[in-house]
């Protein structure tokens, strides 16, 4: 272990003898403080602690990542073109101890920048609060404590399997229509609708239950319904009234209130935790009680959660902090591997393309057809279209792509910017999947690589 | 392979193509070369620029690998990581990292050896006066001079006290003196029964050192031998004679030319060498107190004697001492 530490120390003297790199620390430690000032939101204590933490938090990964990339990159390259690797391989280390030693020194470096980022992050928050504490009221003051500056657990109501429905729908229809022949596209589509509006829409003077298990560790007093719906048309009024009630009447004592929202906002209401039933399970009815013929409509996703207080900010900002580190070490990795056998530019080129395409890995499963928002490919599977040179291209781009780090997984800011917990299944994720596996699996292809490199090859 | 038990290096049809962009051959550097170098000897591969020394000393350290042919070193193959441990390597033009002070970077070297901090330390101190940078420790190595980055070189590649060196061009960029003292080095460490491997096109150093070389050209082993067989001038003799007067020496003529039809006599003062004429000049500037801001002139047979704190008119004797040592091993 002993050369790999040697590499790595190495590495951090190098980078604090750096006048390229001591430059980008200045500027990264003038702009990060300059932060709570420069930005301002809406006016709200709010509105300004949660730009500042979105803005700031992105800062810090996108700065961080391309220093690290380019550290990454230039580390093992240098060293190969200055001949300096001449007068380390020929000392008893292995080669992988080499290319570790490189990763273990850009990856410290790294840490060590963002825990100072993270210092200055977490008191810029402080900084703004002191700011507003004498011109916000307590209430307010306590909204941002338990709306913003807090870590809260996520349930979301169960929902139907959409696609074993439609499955199911689809074997009824053939029964019912056996000698028909079937378009199974405009079948698809009219059973999807069917089951869209029987699912997600409440028409006017009808109800919606929604049944919400795993409670059963809630430790708080209050639970926040956070919601968000539309409508078949604009309401005249602008709102809706709908009538709620949250518990299971034969399981607990329900509260029942009356509300007027606005379409197409997210609200949230405040409930008391006791309307859990003694198995964890909350039950809430939805009525629409408004006097305009509309029709309610959930959004599939994101559109009904129940958020409970699990832990303090202070320790999901260690957790958001964990996972940007995370994501530091693995780009090091990635930049240290593709620096030990290419040139220093199109080592940062392809360390670039694989962190933009980790960034966005989602979005471009979806262009290439890999992942559906919808469950209703079924008709697609059934239809067996022949295979061309086109869709073989989409699945295997899809399936490369699936080996890619995928960063946006692991992106931090939506849960700190609306004060949600980090569940411990992300950073097991985190620490399994994208570090110890993906990481370890670049910088053992990167060991390979390196070994079979000759170090003082010429080419003619 | 086979090989004699005191073979430290050996290699068989060694041999080493570079190829362009798109993999076709292009040069044969080492062409079936066949060498053996035993333990304790100090072996001189010599050849013009291209002669394919340097890649040969690459492929012995597995900075290259071979296209064709076996290495062995000590018994083993070149991949084997565990022999690196008795080697040391001190490379044509020394690629030390300018960021580290002199300290620092025998410390990274110490590490990579796996030297406990105490033993490293001590090493790295005795290493820094022998080749004369004990004052100059804490000074960064973009600093250095030529020389000086030379000399820590050299130290480096001595840090793990190896059995067997390589030296690429050990004297190059070095003055007078600190050449003087690398020639002394390599006897010294021939004395304590290493093996030296140097690579050099600077003959007079091979010359003054070498037990064996070996001559290279187009990547092909021309000639191979001791030194002394090697030069030796077989059609003529070389006589050392105290000052004549000239009526004895022109006698002398006579009964040559008499004896030995048509030989041709020549009779001159000896020169002194360059290297003894500069060092007595050193000396004269040492004996000035004349200041300096290079490297020390060092007592190299006992760098544990010298320490970093010695005062200037401790230095200056300890430079004195040394220039008159090497003198006086010019005159022996």
């Amino acid at each position: 272990m002993k050369p790999i530490f040697a590499i790595a120390h190495k590495t951090l003297l190098k980078a604090m003898h750096d006048k390229f790199f001591i430059g980008v620390v200045v500027f990264f430690l003038l702009v990060l403080p300059s932060l709570p000032i420069a930005l301002y939101g809406d006016g709200t204590a709010e509105g300004h602690i949660r730009l500042y933490l979105s803005y700031s938090m992105y800062f810090v990964i996108f700065f961080l990542s391309l220093l690290t990339i380019f550290m990454g990159c230039i580390s093992i390259n240098e060293e190969l073109e200055k001949k300096q690797m001449f007068t380390v391989v020929t000392k008893p280390v292995y080669r992988w101890q080499v290319i570790c030693g490189h990763w273990l020194g850009v990856t410290l470096l790294a840490a060590l920048l963002l825990t100072v980022g993270g210092i200055i992050n977490y008191c810029g928050v402080h900084y703004i609060m002191s700011k507003y504490k004498d011109t916000i009221s307590e209430e307010e003051s306590i909204a941002i404590r338990e709306n913003l500056l807090s870590a809260r657990a996520v349930v979301e109501p169960e929902q139907p399997d959409m696609q074993e429905l439609l499955e199911q729908r689809l074997k009824q229809y053939r029964i019912d229509h056996p000698d028909e022949q079937i378009d199974y596209e405009q079948v698809q589509k009219k059973l999807q609708q069917e089951l869209f509006y029987a699912i997600y829409c409440v028409p006017q003077r009808h109800e919606k239950l929604f049944k919400i298990s795993g409670l059963d560790n809630v430790t708080t007093d209050t639970l926040i319904v956070r919601f968000k719906y539309y409508t078949s048309s604009k309401p005249a009024d602008a709102t809706i009234t709908a009538r709620w009630m949250f518990g299971d009447p034969e399981k607990v004592n329900p509260v029942r209130m009356l509300s007027e929202k606005t379409p197409e906002v997210y609200h949230t209401i405040k409930i008391p935790a006791s309307t859990i039933d003694s198995e964890g399970t909350l039950l809430i009815k939805f009525m629409n009680y408004d006097n305009e013929y509309l029709t309610v409509i959930f959004p599939e996703k994101n559109g009904f959660e129940i958020l409970y207080r699990t832990h303090s900010f202070g320790v999901n900002f260690l957790k958001a902090y964990f996972l940007i580190f995370c994501q530091l070490a693995v780009l090091s990795a990635l930049g240290v591997m593709f620096s030990s056998f290419l040139s220093f530019p199109v080592a940062v080129i392809m360390t670039l393309f694989v962190f933009a395409i980790g960034v966005q890995a989602e979005s471009v499963l979806q262009i290439l057809g890999s992942v559906s928002d919808s469950p209703f490919t079924l008709i697609e599977l059934q239809k067996e279209q022949p295979l061309t040179f086109f869709s073989i291209t989409q699945k295997i781009l899809g399936l490369f792509i699936r080996l890619f780090p995928q960063f946006d997984k692991i992106n931090p800011v939506s849960f700190i910017a609306d004060g949600r917990a980090i569940p411990a299944s992300l950073l097991g994720w985190t620490l399994g999947i994208l570090v110890a596996a993906q990481g370890t699996g670049i910088l053992l292809v990167g060991s390979i690589i390196f070994q079979r490199k000759e170090v003082a090859k010429v080419i003619i | 392979m086979s090989q004699p038990d005191t073979a430290v290096i050996c290699t068989k049809n060694l041999t080493k193509i570079f190829k362009d962009f798109w993999g076709r051959p292009r040069v044969k550097a080492v062409d079936n070369l066949s060498l053996e170098i035993t333990r304790g000897e100090v072996f001189g591969l010599l050849g013009p620029n291209g002669s394919g020394k340097s890649t040969t000393l690459k492929m012995l350290l597995g900075l290259l690998f071979p296209t064709k042919g076996k290495i062995a070193i000590m018994g083993k193959p070149v991949s084997n990581v565990a022999i690196k441990q008795r080697i040391g390597f001190l490379p044509e033009e020394s690629y030390l990292y300018g960021y580290l002070t002199a300290h620092e970077t025998l410390a990274f070297y110490g590490k990579l050896f796996d030297i406990p901090a105490r033993d490293r330390k001590k090493r790295a101190d005795q290493l820094l006066d022998m080749v004369g940078l004990g004052r100059v420790g804490s000074r960064p190595v973009r600093e250095f001079s030529k020389g000086m980055t030379r000399r820590l070189g050299l130290a480096q590649a001595l840090i793990n006290d190896p059995d067997l060196v390589f030296l690429d061009e050990p004297t190059s960029g070095l003055d007078p003196i600190g050449t003087r003292q690398i020639k002394d080095l390599i006897i010294d460490l021939k004395k304590n029964g290493k093996t030296v491997l140097l690579c050099s096109h600077l003959l007079a150093d091979v010359e003054d050192v070498c037990d064996r070389i070996s001559i290279l050209y187009g990547g092909k082993i021309k000639v191979c031998g001791k030194v002394g067989d090697l030069l030796k001038k077989h059609d003529a003799l070389h006589v050392n004679l105290p000052h004549l007067k000239q009526s004895t020496i022109d006698e002398i003529k006579k009964i040559i030319t008499k004896s030995e039809a048509g030989a041709e006599v020549s009779i001159e003062h000896p020169t002194d060498r360059l290297e003894n004429f500069f060092l007595k000049i050193v000396q004269q500037a040492v004996e000035d107190k004349e200041e300096t801001s290079g490297a020390d002139v060092i007592k190299q047979d006992s760098p544990s004697e010298k320490t970093s704190d010695a005062t200037e008119p401790e230095q200056a004797q300890v430079n004195k001492d040394v220039i008159k040592q090497l003198l006086n091993k010019k005159d022996q």
